[in-house]
């Protein structure tokens, strides 16, 4: 029973430390603005090539057909 | 601040500069690696289909391929779950994950050969390990069934990545650290963690007794928890977005999805002992985290949904997004399932049935696969600068897998609960010599069967899948479509 306790203990630790990890992260993405401004946060995603707005995916070869067709109904 | 965390800081996010890498010079720069990673993940989905389909076959009949030792069902069935494991889920995490991971910090890529050289011992481990299992020298730990000497081979490779990954976010051009990265940031850290902790109390320095249980099912779910679904879910924050041509819908909820993810996700492995011989408190709070995981659920949830709500048509245009809201809405379901699960009143039925094995499909297949399939469907024609060169193929795909995948669920859920209400019942025998008696093998087989159908589909939509990336690969015809639709020269043209 002690031997069970005793690696109970080693993964609580393990746990523990696991946990502290990922408050220590949340900590430092507070402390560095991560959490601010999310309306910028949220568009990092586009740029020049790939533009808000555009859509980047359609089937090969359908492609005119389709954006014309999301046009229409827009 | 310690100098750690300044290691990370290097640039205002509130402060947006233009990065000076395209996203063009990205794709290019990490065209071998992900070709490395995607090549073998492909072959080894085909690998661990074959597995799956002799496994899931054997299951009704018994007889098929008896005498033949390396696939019996103990060895196959692992056989299957580490091909499908390390083999096409990781490949496939370490192809679009990384190449997200790039992308979004926008820099040149650094020491691209580390990622190859962990590519090649990553493979060539799986393969030992694949090989072992179906020699006979598996172990009996779920999940880690390979021989424990391939350990090292595939913490080393790992050891690889992870460094690659760290020194990439370091080396970002981008202040802002967007969701996916927070995932896939976190997924790369765990992950070996995971790994390591396993390795060591289980086969290292073997604890005693249950603690070994305890330590199995405390990895097993976190792979599914803080591996696969972290990646899975930085895919669908990248590439929803992206394909729609408009931010997510609220970045304030997707940031709450992750940090409670974060927080919480690492207790609810314990479920899986509910009944077990282990103290009571510790499978309370495994319930309770696994219950907590609906915050981060219905947080994931709405904002997929108002994400590609009223973009119907839209989403059906897009192979990429095909699968990935596929993939997005089997998330909400299978984790739901999973919460669900975990209340010691549904798990007395549940355990021990099929009902688990069609709960873990529902989040390896209809969530995790199908997004996977869904970013190398974006990713490809970009790497290769080349577009696919069968639409239909690519329906054939999704069609197989979605009704092979939502049969298989059925069948397994319903199956499974049937087999678990007749467990439970002293009346029903499991087996009688009397065909005609009432009996839970008897009740359980046209599951089974069904089961099988759904795997004939879902091999179809693989092999369909490989046809069109080998075609995309070495084909004439892939060439055509070069000014194509996914590589946005005609989407301009047009607008």
């Amino acid at each position: 029973m002690f031997e069970w306790n005793l690696y109970l203990m080693i993964i609580a630790v393990f746990g523990g430390i696991f946990f502290a990890t990922a408050v220590a992260a949340l900590w430092w993405s507070a402390k560095h603005g991560q959490l601010r401004n999310f309306e910028q946060g949220s568009r990092v995603i586009f740029d020049d090539e790939e533009p808000e707005g555009v859509h980047t995916d359609y089937f090969p070869g359908e492609s005119a057909k389709a954006s014309d067709k999301l046009r229409e109904i827009r | 601040m310690s100098p750690f965390l300044s290691f990370f800081n290097k640039i205002d996010p509130q402060v947006e500069t233009k990065p000076k890498v395209a996203l063009s010079e990205v794709d290019h720069e990490m065209r071998l690696p992900v070709l490395l990673f995607t090549i073998s993940g492909i072959l080894w989905l085909l690998i661990g289909t074959f597995f799956a389909i002799v496994a899931s076959f054997k299951m009704h009949s018994p007889e098929l391929l008896a005498n033949f030792e390396p696939l019996t069902f103990g060895r196959v069935r692992s056989a299957h779950l580490n091909a499908m494991t390390y083999g096409w889920a990781n490949n496939a995490v370490f192809a679009v994950g990384l190449w997200i991971m790039a992308r979004l910090c926008k820099a040149h890529i650094r020491y691209a050969s580390m990622l190859i050289i962990a590519g090649v011992f990553w493979n060539i481990g799986v393969t030992i390990g694949i090989i072992g299992i179906l020699t006979g020298g598996l172990t009996s730990v779920e999940w880690l069934e390979m021989p424990p000497q391939v350990g090292p081979l595939l913490a080393f490779s790992y050891v690889l990545i992870g460094m690659w990954g760290i020194l990439m976010f370091r080396f970002r051009e981008r202040g802002h650290v967007y969701v996916s990265q927070w995932y896939i940031l976190g997924a790369l850290f765990w992950f070996p963690w995971l790994y390591v902790v396993a390795i060591t109390m289980i086969f290292l320095e073997p604890a005693r007794g249950t603690i070994q249980a305890l330590t199995n099912w405390w990895f097993g779910h976190n792979v599914l928890g803080l591996w696969y679904t972290p990646m899975g879910l930085a895919a669908i924050y990248y590439l929803l977005p992206k394909v729609l041509g408009r931010p997510i819908y609220s970045y304030y909820l997707s940031l709450l999805g992750f940090w409670s993810l974060a927080l919480f996700y690492n207790w609810a492995g314990v479920h899986h002992l509910i009944g077990g011989p282990i103290p009571v408190w510790l499978i309370s709070a495994g319930i309770v985290a696994s219950v907590m995981m609906v915050i981060p659920v219905v947080v994931t949830a709405i904002n997929h949904h108002m994400s590609a709500v009223g973009n119907a048509r839209a989403v059906w245009q897009s192979p990429t997004l095909r699968f990935i809201v596929f993939g997005a809405m089997s998330y909400t379901l299978a984790s739901f399932f999973g919460s669900w699960m975990a209340l010691r009143s549904v798990n007395v039925v549940t355990h021990f049935t099929q009902f688990t094995i069609g709960h873990a499909h529902h989040g390896v297949y209809a969530f995790f696969t199908m997004t996977m399939f869904g970013g190398i469907y974006f990713m490809m024609p970009r790497i290769l600068e080349r577009e696919w060169p069968s639409a239909m193929l690519i329906k054939v795909h999704f069609w197989c897998a979605a009704i092979g995948i939502g049969m298989m669920l059925v069948a397994l859920h319903v199956g499974g609960w049937i087999q678990g209400m007749d467990l439970n019942n002293p009346d029903i025998p499991f087996f009688s010599p009397d065909s005609s008696a009432r009996t839970i093998l008897g009740a359980l087989k046209p599951w089974l069967f069904s089961r099988s159908i759904s795997g004939i589909l879902l091999t179809i939509a693989h092999i369909a899948f490989f046809v069109n990336f080998a075609l995309m690969l070495i084909g004439p015809r892939a060439v055509r479509y070069k000014e194509g639709p996914t590589l946005l020269a005609a989407e301009r043209k047009g607008a």
